[in-house]
């Protein structure tokens, strides 16, 4: 490999034979094998890829993959945190008596009415208050 | 690289496997130990898979990676606080050509030897510099990128790195 003076614009070099000599010389003690050795490899494969081999059947190899199954396992956690309440309905409310068992437990002074009789007379009271408050 | 940016073993592989061979010679050059060179030659391509989605494809890979690797080879020298002369392991450097008669490969070595020496003796940023010009083969542009600083600052280190070399490999000449 021959020098390039064009590497050096802002300058001339004072002894352009000896800069190459010099420029031949750094070349030659690179030439020897500097660079051989045992691959890397495989002790960089064990601290990258390594520590994934154990899950890797379920979340897959690729790095997006991983992210995406991870991504949406949390998605589907917070959506499923925030439709079960509006399911179910929070503790206390008018939703909550919509078992029949539970209003029937909580009224036992209607305990020989049967279950459609509660949900109507459940419905008729719901209606009532909300004529009362009006 | 794409294929490392998805993170794909077999490309990476690949990527270890074609330049793991310059990183080493350039981290040897640095740091003067073939051991701790193999060391942070391992490093150097942990921290590319971990920084892979940083990489942006319009930069040249090789100057990232050499800035990686120059980046750990400066702490190493740091915690060494060692920035002078480094000794050279001849049983690893001295391979044997087979094209040279013995006195010939014998003098080859020892001038191998005498140049690596006055390498090593180089201020850090000069032989970062020259390396990765010189022996890497990166254009100043790309040495600039790798090395956060200038075009011109690059020509300056290399400039100082030729005339101490030639100065210290005289002077030795002149006394053996």
């Amino acid at each position: 490999m021959s020098m390039n003076h064009e590497e050096f614009p802002s300058r001339e070099p004072e002894n352009p034979a000896a800069e190459q000599a010099l420029w031949d010389v750094l070349g030659r003690a690179d030439a020897d094998g500097l660079g051989d050795g045992h691959s890397v490899w495989p002790e960089v494969r064990r601290r990258t890829f390594g520590n994934q081999a154990g899950s890797a059947w379920f979340f897959g190899h690729g790095r997006f993959s991983r992210t995406g199954l991870a991504a949406g396992a949390l998605a589907a956690g917070l959506a499923f945190g925030w439709l079960l309440p509006s399911w179910t309905g929070p503790a206390g409310t008018a939703a909550s008596y919509s078992g029949t068992e539970s209003y029937a437990a909580q009224s036992s002074w209607l305990d020989d009415s049967s279950a459609d009789d509660l949900a109507g007379l459940w419905l008729d009271m719901g209606t009532e208050e909300e004529g009362d408050g009006s | 690289m794409a294929g490392t940016v998805r993170g794909e073993e077999a490309a990476f592989r690949l990527l270890v496997q074609r330049w793991e061979r310059e990183v080493r010679a350039f981290l040897i050059h640095m740091l003067g130990s073939v051991e701790e060179a193999e060391d942070l030659t391992q490093d150097t391509f942990v921290q590319v898979f971990r920084k892979a989605e940083a990489y942006k494809p319009e930069g040249k890979f090789r100057s990232w990676l050499f800035r990686i690797a120059g980046n750990l080879a400066r702490s190493r020298l740091r915690r060494r606080k060692i920035l002078s002369w480094v000794s050279f392991r001849p049983e690893v450097h001295d391979r044997d050509s087979g094209r040279k008669t013995p006195a010939e490969d014998l003098e080859r070595k020892d001038e191998s030897r005498r140049v690596r020496a006055a390498v090593a003796a180089l201020p850090e940023r000069q032989r970062q510099a020259l390396s990765l010009h010189r022996f890497q083969g990166l254009k100043y542009a790309e040495i600039a990128h790798a090395m956060d600083t200038t075009v011109p600052a690059v020509e300056s280190l290399i400039q100082r790195a030729m005339g101490a070399l030639r100065h210290s490999l005289s002077r030795k000449a002149g006394t053996s």
